[in-house]
């Protein structure tokens, strides 16, 4: 399908200028298999600010939250869901954990309220902290699968995406992260540049962990670093 | 809880949340199109899925609902011949695209049935997905109700690649592990309502005059809170073992143990057996899976030294684990006059199984003899205790006949006791977490025995039986342990609603999956289906695979995974795809074993 859409895009571009203003919508991985700058980006919704290493560049840490992006996400929930019927769903904290269903959508609207649907389909109301977790652990389910069925590369590749904030696609690689993109397990963000990152999902696979300290180490060891410490999964919210 | 915590073992992954109700509550509160993804491991548990959502939507939604089912393979009769993109456009596409009017309205569910894709038909439902993909809006419009799609795991993963934007659309998505539905539909009602599954049909017996002797002695259980002496015990297992001395006997064994190749991994287990022979009847030690003492304190001794002991036979010692196991069934005798109430069921758990792991030690190497006064001394002793344990005695004693007469070379006699064995296990309430792998096991063997005697239906029913019991809706440690041992002891039944709930399966039954998997190809087999043969293999691989990273799980995981490699590329082979049948050789040699040990099943 995207060598359609490519040839299409690629090849066909001159008959595509049609006398009259026009929209095209193209999938996700046109990004990195035509990079133009005509093509402007819808981002994901930035949920977090990241601490970096200031001598070393790399990534050591996840940032706090982002209030601007966060209390976005929560106004989108709350047009579809009033507070009284989160407080059934969710119990009476339901600001701090609708805080981690937000967190863990990456920003992506879509995700936030499928995972919304998904609370509200639980048996019971409100839901435990036990099926709370596995609710989120279920959605995550579904972004593990993906990356498990394209081997060791489907990690190592989310893992640089996570140390650089950039996606960069090397010759033999267009297939694989055009099925990360698509997935949405890479997602795109914007503020004063655009910049990538991986699903919040993806971090609690202990394999993509260990790469990322496995790559981390080594651009670290490369430069005469210490190490930082070891990873840690992230908490909800 | 993080992933990490629950990736540790295999059995620490808890069963999804209850797959089959957040679907039906799904569809209920649906008004218009939706799309949901239902991921089942085969094509036979879609089928139950399909058959269980017709049957509780109606009643949830309080309306009709109308299913259409979309299969590509309804009229695709040249078996072994791709799809060709006129069968997928027929049967699939053009009602999607096209609804009929009547199909276009909410309250008609559309299925596209997936499950049976097989993998040279990979390109047509490529081909058909990319078509969705393109008319996907067209598609939401034309249904008005909700459109599911039934996929294996890979095509699931299929359909994310070749129609991304229809599979970003997507309201949910639903796994459905296993074999935890029967086609009837009845299997998951039965569970709902708190009942064991019904027992399968039996196969024809051929009118073994001991089956039917040993039929007239199953000992009663007492009324709760009385119990009868040891003594009284072995009184009631008297005519038991009159029959057994009448009608036993001996002729050579039909294969011999081999020996297999496996890895010392328990080195402290002379220690604690001489630790335990220097303390207390009682074990007071808390020993982890590795041998380490964690900490001192009374806890369920049973467990410990059954541990220890599966550990040392599944990494190869099997005198260790013979010695141990003789260890459990002495002091289970002797203990038994000094334990409170509460611990009767463990001590009996403990004396019935290691007694029957005793048995199957030397069944697998072959010693007819050693076996044969074990299966008598098992029928003298009758258990340190009656009711209850009695009843888990009986069952098991069954379960060793069987494996004696399999051992013998006679197949049908053992498959009798095997089928007695499963229906005296379904007879018996939950026992806490020492025994819930029984009944699987016992199923296991039933079908594998069926199949020896070229019995290919039952052994097929029977292994999906295994699978069932071994799926995480039904045999997980949470729903065994529901009703405590002292509950139990209390006579207490078990409760419906705890019944249901589920808990992380446990390590031993991913061995047995893997067997239970085995069987049900082999069967599938010789019945002549080899697509089903084909995808239980896959199946069996994968378990036997996913477990070579556990070292006391390896020497088991090694043969299963092995024989299923063997096994695809033999399959592969008759039916002419040498690309397929040389991957799965390098597979095969990969796992690095050039014949199959006891992990196999016995052949």
């Amino acid at each position: 399908m995207l060598n359609s859409v490519e040839r299409v895009f690629a090849n066909g571009a001159p008959y595509l200028r049609l006398p009259v203003h026009v929209i095209y919508t193209v999938p996700p991985p046109m990004l990195v298999r035509m990079p133009t700058d005509s093509v402007r980006f819808l981002p994901m919704i930035k949920l977090r600010t990241w601490d970096r290493d200031p001598a070393e560049g790399a990534v050591v840490a996840r940032g706090k939250p982002f209030p601007e992006g966060v209390a976005v996400a929560r106004e989108m929930v709350r047009r579809r869901v009033p507070d009284g019927a989160l407080a059934e769903f969710l119990g009476p904290d339901f600001e701090g954990r609708l805080r981690a269903i937000i967190q863990w959508s990456g920003g992506y609207p879509r995700e936030l309220l499928r995972l919304m649907q998904r609370v509200m389909t639980a048996e019971r109301f409100p839901l435990s902290d036990r099926l709370f977790q596995r609710t989120l652990r279920q959605a995550a389910d579904e972004s593990s699968r993906i990356v498990f069925s394209n081997g060791q590369r489907a990690l190592d590749m989310p893992a640089k995406v996570y140390l650089t904030q950039k996606l960069t696609v090397d010759p033999g690689e267009h297939v694989l992260a055009d099925r990360l993109l698509t997935g949405n397990l890479i997602l795109r963000y914007s503020n004063d540049k655009e910049w990538d990152d991986v699903h919040p999902a993806l971090l609690e696979l202990p394999a993509l962990r260990e790469a990322i300290e496995r790559q981390q180490a080594a651009l670290l060891a490369a430069r005469g670093s210490t190490p930082p410490p070891a990873l840690t999964a992230p908490a909800p919210g | 809880m993080t992933a990490e915590s629950l990736a540790d073992e295999p059995g620490d992954e808890p069963p999804p949340d209850d797959e089959l109700g957040r679907l039906v509550r799904s569809l209920v509160l649906s008004e218009r199109f939706h799309f949901y993804v239902a991921v089942c491991e085969t094509p036979r548990a879609a089928d139950a899925l399909l058959d269980e959502l017709a049957s509780k939507l109606p009643a949830e939604r309080g309306a009709e609902v109308r299913f259409v089912r979309l299969d590509p393979y309804a009229k695709h009769e040249e078996f072994g011949e791709p799809l060709s993109a006129d069968e997928v456009v027929a049967a699939a596409l053009e009602p999607l695209v096209y609804p009929p009017e009547a199909n276009r309205r909410h309250g008609v569910v559309h299925v596209l049935d997936a499950s049976r894709a097989a993998p040279e038909d990979e390109q047509a439902f490529r081909w058909l997905f990319g078509r969705m993909n393109e008319r996907r809006n067209h598609i939401a419009r034309a249904l008005g109700g909700e459109l599911v799609l039934l996929a294996t795991p890979d095509v699931e993963q299929l359909f994310v690649e070749a129609a991304p934007d229809f599979w970003s659309i997507r309201s949910d998505t639903y796994v459905f592990y296993g074999e935890a539905f029967r086609a009837d539909g009845t299997q998951v009602a039965s569970r709902a309502l708190g009942h064991p599954p019904p027992a399968p049909p039996a196969p024809p017996l051929g009118g073994a005059p001991e089956v039917v002797t040993a039929t007239l002695w199953p000992p009663k259980p007492l009324p709760s809170g009385r119990h009868l002496s040891p003594e009284v015990a072995r009184e009631r297992f008297k005519p038991f073992l009159e029959f057994v001395r009448e009608h036993w006997s001996v002729s050579p064994p039909k294969r011999p143990f081999e020996p297999d190749r496996l890895p010392e991994t328990l080195t402290t287990l002379e220690e604690l057996l001489e630790a335990k022979g220097r303390g207390s009847s009682l074990w007071r030690e808390q020993v982890g899976s590795a041998g380490n003492v964690r900490a001192q304190e009374l806890g369920p001794w049973p467990y410990v030294p059954e541990e220890l002991a599966e550990g040392a036979r599944l990494a190869g010692q099997a005198d260790v684990a013979r010695r141990i196991y003789r260890t459990i069934v002495d002091d289970a005798r002797r203990d038994g006059r000094n334990v409170r109430d509460g611990q009767w069921l463990l001590l009996d758990a403990a004396f019935a199984r290691a007694f029957f792991s005793l048995v199957a030690l030397e069944v697998e190497r072959g010693d007819v003899d050693a076996a044969r006064t074990l299966v008598v001394e098992m029928a003298e002793t009758g258990g340190p205790k009656p009711a209850l344990g009695q009843q888990l005695t009986w069952a098991l004693w069954l379960q060793s006949l069987g494996l004696f007469y399999r051992c013998l070379g006679s197949t049908e006699s053992a498959l009798a006791y095997f089928v007695q064995s499963i229906a005296a296990l379904r007879a018996l309430p939950p026992l806490g977490t020492t025994t819930p792998e029984l009944l699987p096991e016992g199923l296991v063997l039933a079908s594998e025995s069926a199949l020896a005697l070229g019995q290919a239906e039952f052994a097929v029913e029977w292994a999906r039986a295994a699978l069932d019991a071994l799926s995480p809706r039904w045999g997980s440690t949470g729903l065994w342990a529901a009703t405590s041992d002292d509950e139990v002891a209390r006579g207490a039944p078990p409760e419906p609603a705890r019944w249901g709930s589920k808990g992380p399966r446990p390590r031993a039954y991913f061995p047995l999956e893997a067997r239970a998997l085995l069987a049900l190809a082999r069967a599938h087999d010789a019945y002549g289906d080899i697509r089903e043969a084909l995808a239980a293999l896959k199946r069996a691989a994968k378990v036997g695979d996913s477990l070579l990273s556990k070292p006391n799980l390896y020497p088991q995981a090694q043969g299963l995974a092995f024989a299923a490699y063997r096994e695809l590329a033999e399959l592969y082979d008759r039916m002419g795809d040498e690309r397929s049948a040389k991957y799965y050789r390098r597979e095969a040699r990969r796992i690095g074993l050039d014949t199959c040990g006891p992990g196999d099943g016995f052949g």
